[in-house]
């Protein structure tokens, strides 16, 4: 193969929000002179959608709703068919991030960029170089992260709770069992609503234990639900899995409970009409016997602002007719870094919060009754024998 | 040949007045001043001074300093220079010392699936898609947890070496492009520090262990420094500005953050975030403090004790790397957090734990000292007033359970001032838990290091520690641990308290080691120890021997050999601190003769040399330095004591000689002439048992010298007897420090001084032989079948030619008072001048035989030499008026002339004085050479 092509992104992190652009070069590199029919650039954003395998016998009869669903299909030609001359050219390309206009029932808007196991949303730039007649068209794609704009924050939402024998439920297995320890946990999140790319925090204190703890984990579990008003499958699967405590850990000490939230497996919590993707938080005490308990909290998760661009979101709510200069001087910011928060993440309200809103509600209610059992190990309350996935 | 008969001239007057004055210092005069070897000076700089000539510095020492070395050059640029302390030299300090403390016999366990050696091939014939498939996923998992390998057995030496290979293999993989193969390495090997199986080896594995962390760290911050500054920046982590770093590199490193964080357990996560930690400087500077208090407050998730120590103690290191003097406050952070988990040290877990590693419980709590020590250093340079903290953390010391290990790591870590003040308050923790407490002995002797090093300590005050500590301490169950906190406590009741104070403690020591029941030579080491602290500290050394417990406590020890080695340190630092040139106390006098004794019959046959070589120095400074002042009589009845004590010893002996000489020549007093009598006899008796006939020699003629100055002609002859007896018995070499020497040189001296000495002594009337021990001497020397042309022989010759002649006088040159010497004997009787003249034209017979078979040999140097001596003897000493002595001179002249040499200075001196003298018969000899030379 004489010709390569490659597109390179101006932006490292390949991160961009709805409404930016997408700037880069597509690099072709040849010995010869190429001789082509014209080159595109398509930009795709799709949800692919998989049904588990247990479900696929019920789900066959809506296999509608599982089709790939189609977020942005943006193209631009990038040269007219003609000849490209032998070495490096390095073709610059300007493309826009905007969700379609025409609004077609059901569709989202641009999602984020989500990778998951039945879910997934992703974005790939693709350049396709169309060459004479016998040759095989030259493809090349690159893959781009959407996140949205900075939603609001929400206020914090602390949870605490308690853990003994008689708050939890016993399992099946376990029930037949030899008596249950004497144990007294006290667990606390700091806020079930998190921002992205904050780690999650909280504590978790073990008052008294008659036997000795063999470890202490965070478990991040997503939860995802494919179907329609109809019918839906719903899934729990673990993200990651962190270890905050090892071995027999000091009684009546806070021990942190910190998580950073993996990048390319977490997005904001979701809820579309074909789909959900929400998440949960396990945390798991494990004895010295295998005997495992653990306590499921709902998160939320949301993208949000940097404690600076909250601040002038704030300010922006308080006074809204500021001049700029006099916002700047009142947030002691420079004007320019004032205007590019104004201009990048406060145009107007953010779209996609209404839905991470509408979700707290939604949860809130939930939250009063936290020993409600979910399936798939992740269920709150649970004692389980040497089950721990 | 012809015959030259030899007629000595006879000189008028040989007065002659020397101009002179007065003088107050000359060579020759007794230096008073005592030369003090300085007790500091020990072994190792006496080698260092000898070895200082080489270039080559000793292989060992080399490799430690090219390993300081390395440090320092390493990184100049991450050394940040802090008033106070250098943490990262304190560090390798540390390193140093913890692998040297630290080892195990036991077997390890290494779990990895990247070193080489039982290596799993998966290459294996595929058949159809569905095994290559399988394969492929095989491959795939090839490094996941499925192919972890357990390596098991391992040495301790194997262990290291594996660990090494685990660190070049990261450098490796990170060459070669494999980051997050580099990146598992390090979780693996953090992996292994949650291993305690073999919790003796636990300091020594986390050193090794976060040596490897600590090359990942660099790995990855280098390249971040690269992918932000290029390959050749002079960036280092203090100079780093955030905002200058490029978008790429803060990607990446915010990759390896996540990726950091992601890993699944807890120990891992937080070494490799230590490792990552100065990374941050890429992101944010603020990120660094936030980081570290937060993974001190996660530490406490790890439950073991002592895995989670080391782990604060990683954490304050990287911290201390990181932000210099600044560190200095999450050392305390950390110091508080461990306090809180202090208990979890005693759970019963771990005592389940250390004891099946058969680990007694000071060991398990000695693993955990050089970590608290780590915490301390840090925490202590931040605060200015140590006092205050001390103050503080030892109300916390008295109110947590268990409390030794803190307090012995407290007492230890403080400076000397803040735990001296404090001493009572400790002592009374300790004697309120001294049953239960495990490392109380620790705890005592760095207390008592401490007030050793204080000065001016108040004296009820001590005394009254003194008290308490000796209840503490005599309860103490291992007599190991009571003579560690005994050495430190000892000087400091030497330093502070009074003699009678010591000598009930020395009292106290003894009942105890008597009471133990065990012997005491099992802790002949440590006691020997303890002996050299006292006579180190002790004010005045003597004192020591006028404590009555001090002499028992020295021969409590049973065994012989140790019993040695301990009387050697005594007398060793006895000697190098006594001050005074003299002793003179009876009672001292008397225990240092026992030691000496004990001393003495240590040497037997197999001893070495070096060994009876350093008891005979002991023993000698101490018979040199006795005195009984004027009481001679017992001054001697001391000597022939020593003499029958320490027979074996040469050098004893010697010295003995050389004393009894010395104080025969003080004995002058007229009611002193029986005692020199018996000096004399004591030296002839004695020197016939030295083994070296040389010595023998030497001495017989200093005793026959000083007899001879007392008058005592008799013992002085006999001297000189025997001393010519034993001349053919001199041998031509000697051993001296391994080396054969040549002894004619000696022989020479001592012959010429011999033969000067014979001028004095008076003849044996009695003896029908004039010149009787000259005519023995002479008799002898033709016995002996020297060699003829040996110089040794005929400068004797020419030596007793001088004698004769100078014999032949009417006055000697010079006399003894009191000695009758031969010139006022015999009153130049022709018949006594008579028999010397034979022996002189015998002897000058030889010398032109000596002459000839020099020509023969065709020595022309010597013959040309010999020739101008004789012939100066000739016309000096001998009477030229006399024919055969002219003829004698001038043929000797003609000989020199003919043989010429080209260095003819000595001729032309001879002559030029024979022509400024006016004695009418040199006209006539110089006038019959010149004839001669023109004949010639």
């Amino acid at each position: 193969m004489a010709t390569n092509l490659t597109i390179i992104l101006k932006r490292v992190s390949k991160v961009y929000h709805e409404g930016e652009t997408i700037a880069g070069v597509v690099v072709v590199e040849s010995n010869s002179e190429v001789r082509h029919e014209g080159l595109t650039l398509t930009l795709e954003g799709m949800v692919n959608l998989q049904l588990s395998s247990k479900n696929v016998g019920i789900f066959e009869a809506f296999s509608n709703s599982i089709k790939p669903i189609n977020l942005i299909n943006t193209n631009i030609e990038l040269a007219p068919p003609g000849k490209i001359p032998p070495g490096v050219t390095e073709i610059p390309f300007e493309m826009p991030l905007r969700a379609r206009q025409a609004v077609s029932p059901g569709y989202p808007g641009l999602l984020e960029t989500y990778h998951g196991v039945f879910v997934n949303i992703m974005y790939n730039l693709k350049c396709s170089m169309k060459r004479s007649f016998l040759n095989k068209p030259l493809n090349t794609s690159c893959q781009v992260f959407v996140q949205y704009k900075h939603q609001e924050p929400a206020p914090l939402k602390p949870v605490r709770c308690e853990i003994n024998p008689a708050t939890i439920r016993a399992s099946s297995a376990a029930a037949s069992r030899a008596p249950m320890p004497q144990f007294q946990i006290y667990a606390e999140i700091d806020s079930t609503v998190c921002a992205l790319d904050k780690p999650l925090t909280g504590k978790i204190r073990v008052d008294e234990c008659s036997v000795p703890i063999r470890s202490i984990e965070l478990q991040l579990v997503r939860v995802e639900t494919c179907g329609c008003a109809e019918g839906y499958s719903k899934d729990a699967t673990e993200i990651q899995n962190i270890q905050i405590g090892d071995g027999d850990v000091c009684r009546n000490r806070d021990i942190p409970v910190y998580m950073v939230l993996p990048r390319l497996f977490t997005c904001p919590t979701t809820t579309t009409v074909n789909f959900k993707i929400e998440f949960e938080l396990n945390i798991a005490v494990i004895f010295e016997d295998d005997y495992l308990v653990t306590e499921n909290f709902p998160i939320l998760l949301i993208r949000s602002w940097s404690a600076r661009t909250a601040e002038v979101a704030a300010s922006v709510r308080a006074a809204p007719g500021l001049s700029v200069r006099a916002r700047a001087r009142a947030l002691r910011l420079p004007r320019t870094t004032l205007r590019t928060i104004l201009r990048a993440d406060l145009p107007h309200a953010p779209p996609p919060a209404l839905a991470g809103k509408q979700q707290t509600k939604a949860k809130k209610r939930k939250k009063l009754k936290p020993t409600q059992e979910v399936e798939h190990g992740a269920g709150c309350g649970q004692l389980v024998r040497s089950g721990y996935p | 040949m012809p015959v030259y008969e030899w007629t000595s001239a006879k000189k008028t007057c040989m007065k002659h007045v020397s101009p002179s004055f007065e003088v107050t210092s000359y060579p020759l005069k007794i230096n008073t001043i005592s030369i003090k070897q300085s007790s500091s000076i020990s072994i190792v700089d006496h080698i260092n001074k000898w070895s200082s000539g080489f270039e080559e510095v000793d292989p060992l020492l080399r490799f430690e300093r090219m390993n300081l070395d390395e440090i320092l050059d390493t990184n100049p640029l991450e050394v940040v220079q802090i008033e106070g302390i250098n943490y990262s030299k304190a560090w390798s300090a540390k390193r140093v010392a913890i692998l040297n403390k630290y080892t195990t016999g036991e077997k390890l366990t290494i779990v990895s699936s990247y070193l080489p050696g039982g290596e799993k091939a998966l290459i294996r014939q595929v058949s159809n898609l569905n095994e290559k498939v399988k394969h492929r996923l095989e491959q795939l998992d090839y490094f996941d947890e499925s192919s972890v390998r357990k390596t098991m057995g391992l040495s301790q030496q194997e262990f290291v070496t594996n660990i090494n290979m685990l660190n070049d293999e990261i450098k490796k993989a990170w060459g070669s492009e494999q980051r997050v193969k580099a990146f598992k390495i390090g979780i693996q090997c953090s992996k292994l520090l949650s291993d305690i199986s073999v919790m003796q080896f636990y300091p020594s594995k986390f050193i090794l262990i976060t040596d490897i962390l600590d090359t990942f760290g660099t790995l990855v911050f280098d390249r971040l420094k690269e992918k932000s500054f290029g390959l050749n920046n002079s960036k280092n982590i203090h100079n780093i500005d955030p905002k200058s770093v490029p978008e790429s590199a803060k990607e990446t490193c915010q990759n390896w953050m996540y990726k950091m964080a992601s890993i699944r357990e807890l120990l891992p996560r937080l070494y490799m975030e230590m490792a990552l930690l100065k990374c941050y400087v890429f992101i944010s500077k603020e990120e660094i403090k936030l980081a570290i208090s937060r993974l001190s407050i996660m530490i406490r998730g790890i439950g073991n004790s002592l895995v989670s120590l080391y782990l604060r103690v990683y954490l304050c290191y990287t911290a201390s790397k990181l932000l210099g003097k600044e560190s200095e406050v999450y050392f305390y952070d950390n110091l508080k957090e461990f306090l809180e988990e202090y208990q979890q040290i005693f759970q019963t877990s771990m005592r389940k734990k250390y004891e099946s590693q058969l680990l007694t419980q000071d060991k398990y709590l000695n693993l955990y000292v050089p970590a608290i020590d780590w915490l301390l250093l840090g925490t202590l340079n931040s605060k200015k007033c140590k006092s205050d903290l001390f103050d503080k953390l030892l109300l916390k010391c008295e109110q947590i359970e268990n409390n030794e290990l803190f307090l012995c790591c407290l007492v230890s870590s403080f400076d000397t001032t803040s735990v001296k003040n404090q001493a009572a308050r400790i002592m009374e923790v300790v004697q309120s838990k001294a049953e239960k407490m495990v490392m109380i002995n620790e705890i005592l002797t760095s207390l008592g290091e401490h007030l050793c090093k204080g000065e001016n300590f108040r004296q009820n005050a001590s005394e009254s520690l003194i008290q308490t500590w000796w209840k503490i301490a005599s309860s103490l169950k291992s007599t190991h641990h009571f003579l560690q906190v005994l050495e430190p406590w000892l000087q400091f009741a030497c330093t502070h308290l009074s003699t009678q104070h010591v000598n009930v403690i020395l009292r106290g020591t003894i009942r105890y080691m008597v009471k133990c029941g065990k012997p005491v030579d099992e802790f002949s080491g440590n006691f020997q120890f303890v002996m050299k602290r006292m006579l180190r500290s002790i004010p005045d050394v003597e004192e020591l021997f006028l404590m009555d417990a001090f002499m028992p406590l020295v021969e409590l020890v049973q065994t012989s050999s140790a019993r040695t080695m301990i009387v050697k340190t005594v007398l060793s630092i006895f000697f190098s601190r006594y001050t005074s040139v003299q002793m003179e106390d009876p009672i001292v006098i008397s225990s240092v003769m026992t030691l000496c004794w004990i001393l003495h019959d240590s040497i037997n046959a197999v001893t070495v040399e070096d060994e009876s070589k350093l008891c005979g120095e002991l023993i000698n400074k101490f018979i040199q330095a006795v005195t009984f002042q004027d009481d001679l009589e017992r001054q001697l009845n001391f000597y022939v004591e020593c003499r029958s004590s320490f027979i074996k010893l040469d050098t004893v002996l010697i010295t003995l000689v050389h004393a009894v000489n010395s104080l025969a020549v003080r004995a002058s007093t007229p009611r002193g002439k029986w005692l020199q009598r018996a000096c004399a006899a004591y030296c002839f008796v004695t020197v016939p048992s030295l083994h070296c006939t040389l010595t023998k020699t030497q001495l017989y003629l200093l005793s026959g010298q000083v007899a001879l100055l007392n008058n005592c002609i008799g013992q002085a002859e006999a001297n000189f007897k025997a001393l010519i007896g034993l001349i053919p018995d001199i041998p031509d070499y000697i051993l001296e420090d391994g080396q054969k020497k040549l002894t004619h040189v000696k022989v020479g001296a001592l012959l010429s001084d011999f033969l000067s000495t014979l001028l004095l002594l008076p003849d044996n009337v009695d003896g029908n032989c004039k010149a009787y021990i000259l005519s023995g001497f002479i008799k002898t020397m033709e016995r002996i079948h020297w060699k003829r042309t040996e110089p040794l022989y005929y400068t004797t010759l020419l030596h007793t030619l001088d004698l004769l002649c100078e014999m032949t006088q009417e006055t000697y040159a010079h006399h003894i008072e009191s000695v009758l010497s031969n010139d006022k004997l015999y009153g130049s009787d022709t018949e006594f001048i008579a028999v010397l003249e034979k022996y002189a034209t015998n002897i000058c017979q030889e010398l032109l035989v000596v002459l000839k078979a020099l020509g023969d040999n065709k020595e022309t140097k010597k013959q040309y030499n010999l020739a101008l001596e004789l012939f100066w003897r000739v016309v000096r000493r001998g009477d030229l008026k006399a024919r055969p002595m002219m003829s004698l001179a001038g043929n000797l002249w003609m000989l020199s002339q003919k043989i010429q040499d080209s260095n003819n200075k000595f001729a032309k001196a001879i002559m030029s004085s024979l022509q400024k003298d006016s004695n009418p018969n040199f006209r006539h000899l110089l006038q019959k050479l010149e004839e001669g030379v023109k004949n010639l």
